[in-house]
């Protein structure tokens, strides 16, 4: 069974890879303008610097400076923030032995977009250049990590229930205080909402390189608890009776895990369902030895954003969705499904 | 393999401004089984989770193998001792060998990976498990889950081990098997203390039995000094102690309630 296991999650990673090379290559040739593969592969091959040279032929040209511009740093976008939602997603489930938990439990989604709105509804997005918006929502989103872990951690003990609530409630405090706000500045709604409702079309080589910069040693850290995580995922006590630093664990797994999802949520705006569903469905298959599921949970994560931001590109052309609705659109039925499923396999 | 000598000195410990333990002394021999004892709300299960090092007494101290299990860094303390009893029901659908598996988890550098895989396969064996192995524990009752968790604590093969009534939720024959464990593990040198209910199976399995009432230990004794005063004094009930006509083992009758 070990094995048996072991081998079929090897060709689970394996089906990854392959989603991850057309999705990659859709991604690259699919939007509002349609690029043939060979271009994006001469472009590829060409490199940043000579693929947008205007040469023989125009189009090409113009399909190199698309590519390396708007859709390469696009895609890398979308699959770093899915990798990160959905490792998140594999943590807070397991430290909350709950298959509901999603990586927003301490709030960070709604703290970001209140830095984010606040930013907007004040006219600051230009004072630090492009960076505004998303510093603003990052520090919006640590802030609120912040809040409700303080709220709950007494004696350097942090009890997970009381995270729980805190999560909910500082959450819904902070979308009253963004409903007022919209309110307020009503002349911005409707960047607010766009905002709110997350999408990569900002997506730019800086963010990709910032988002890289604590994605990959968040990750790396995340998966060096994949076995204390099995253990407390037994419950926190037993886990302390197998030897582990439990308090430790947890705060490295929560506050890392909450790190790498501030991070990308900055900036592109919360985007839900990622995160709750797929380590759902890759522990479905997989099995919950975490040591599997959180790197099965990243390349899946990864994948299922990027199939997402190309759905919402190209479903009502020329008009682009965010693809905050698509996950939602997708990823509510499918997880319904997967209650129902669960539901019968238990019975 | 020597086992640990287990040492309690004065130990108080309170939850919510009760105090639950009042000042508990006794010691365990290195190799010995000693079977916890008393009525509900006594402070069995908490005595031994502030053995473990799991709850902070609020004064005086506890030992094992000469040390505070509560000082040591998680991993070695894991080495020394580990505490077994009800665990909330598992969250996700791990392997019966998985669960066992995490008995090793904070091992720093294992023995060789065979010596691991024979440890295995032994934890298994004791609890008869080998033929679930591949069993998601949440598809197995709470007897067998009982079991997986003892083989957890077996594989992880500290020098003391804490069972809280590891018998709860099995049936007779696993209840007989888990006691001769508890022999057999005292044999190998393992120091055992052990929350049992059925007076009767702590007469037959441990060297002593220390009573325990309203947080005080009241009296600590070879099962061949149990008499019907003690017992009476501790829960409150009248008993007849016999000697029990196969085993020779004292053994406990309640009153007949015909005569009450």
């Amino acid at each position: 069974m070990a094995t048996e296991r072991a081998a079929r999650n090897q060709r689970l990673v394996a089906a990854g890879l392959l989603f991850l090379l057309v999705g990659l290559a859709l991604g690259l040739s699919l939007g509002s303008v349609s690029l043939p593969l060979r271009y994006v592969i001469r472009a590829l091959a060409k490199g940043p610097s000579r693929a947008a040279v205007p040469s023989t032929d125009e189009t090409e040209a113009l399909a190199g400076a698309i590519l390396w511009t708007l859709r390469f740093p696009r895609v890398l976008l979308a699959f770093i923030e899915g990798a990160g939602l959905a490792v998140a997603g594999s943590v807070m489930q397991g430290l909350f032995r709950n298959p509901m938990a999603d990586p927003y439990v301490l709030g960070v989604s709604s703290g970001a977009s209140l830095g984010a709105v606040l930013g907007i509804a004040l006219g600051l997005g230009g004072v630090f250049g492009m960076w505004s918006l998303p510093a603003l929502a990052f520090a919006g989103a640590l802030g609120s990590a912040a809040l409700v872990y303080a709220l709950s951690t007494h004696r350097k003990r942090t009890d997970t229930w009381t995270l729980l609530l805190a999560g909910i409630a500082v959450s819904s405090l902070i979308s009253s205080l963004i409903a007022f706000i919209m309110v307020i500045a009503r002349e911005r709604v409707d960047e607010i909402v766009f905002w709110t409702m997350g999408a990569l079309s900002r997506a730019s080589w800086m963010s990709v390189a910032a988002s890289l910069a604590y994605t990959v040693p968040g990750l790396i850290a995340l998966f060096r608890h994949a076995r204390a995580l099995n253990a407390l995922s037994f419950g926190e006590e037993p886990a302390f009776h197998m030897g582990v630093q439990v308090e430790e664990a947890k705060r490295t797994l929560l506050w890392t895990s909450s790190l790498v999802v501030a991070g990308g949520v900055a900036f592109t705006g919360p985007i839900g369902f990622i995160g709750l569903i797929v380590p759902h469905a890759v522990r479905l298959v997989a099995g919950p030895d975490h040591r599997w599921l959180m790197p099965l949970s990243g390349l899946f994560g990864g994948n299922a954003l990027l199939f997402a931001d190309l759905v919402a590109r190209v479903i009502a052309p020329p008009r682009e969705m965010p693809v905050g609705v698509i996950t939602a659109l997708s990823g509510a039925p499918f997880f319904l499904y997967l209650l129902a499923h669960s539901r019968r396999r238990r019975e | 393999m020597s086992g640990g000598r287990v040492t309690v000195q004065d130990l108080v410990f309170r939850r919510g401004g009760r105090e639950v333990l009042k000042g508990i002394s006794f010691e365990v021999e290195p190799g010995r089984v000693a079977a916890v004892v008393g009525p509900n709300g006594a402070g069995k299960s908490t005595l031994l989770k502030v053995i473990s090092g799991y709850l902070k007494p609020a004064s005086g101290s506890v030992t094992v193998c000469g040390v505070d299990p509560a000082s040591l860094h998680p991993s070695e303390r894991s080495r020394l001792v580990t505490y077994s009893g009800d665990e909330p029901d598992p969250a996700f659908a791990f392997t019966v060998q998985e669960t066992v598996e995490m008995g090793r988890v904070a091992a720093e550098a294992p023995v060789s990976r065979a010596d691991l895989a024979g440890a295995l396969e032994e934890a298994l064996e004791a609890l008869q498990l080998a033929g679930l192995r591949d069993r998601p524990i949440t598809s197995l009752s709470s007897g067998e889950r009982q079991r997986v968790y003892l083989a957890r604590a077996l594989y992880q093969d500290p020098l003391v081990i804490l069972l809280d009534e590891p018998t709860t939720h099995l049936d007779m024959a696993y209840e007989v098997h888990v006691a001769g464990m508890t022999r057999d593990l005292a044999r190998r040198g393992k120091t055992v203390l052990t929350v049992v209910h059925d007076l009767n199976l702590a007469l037959r399995c441990a060297d002593r039995l220390v009573f325990l009432r309203d947080g005080r230990l009241l009296y600590n004794v070879a099962p061949g000094d149990v008499t019907s005063e003690i017992v009476g004094d501790i829960y409150g009930v009248e008993v007849r102690v016999a000697s029990h006509p196969v085993l020779g083992t004292p053994f406990v009758t309640p009153p007949s309630s015909r005569k009450a």
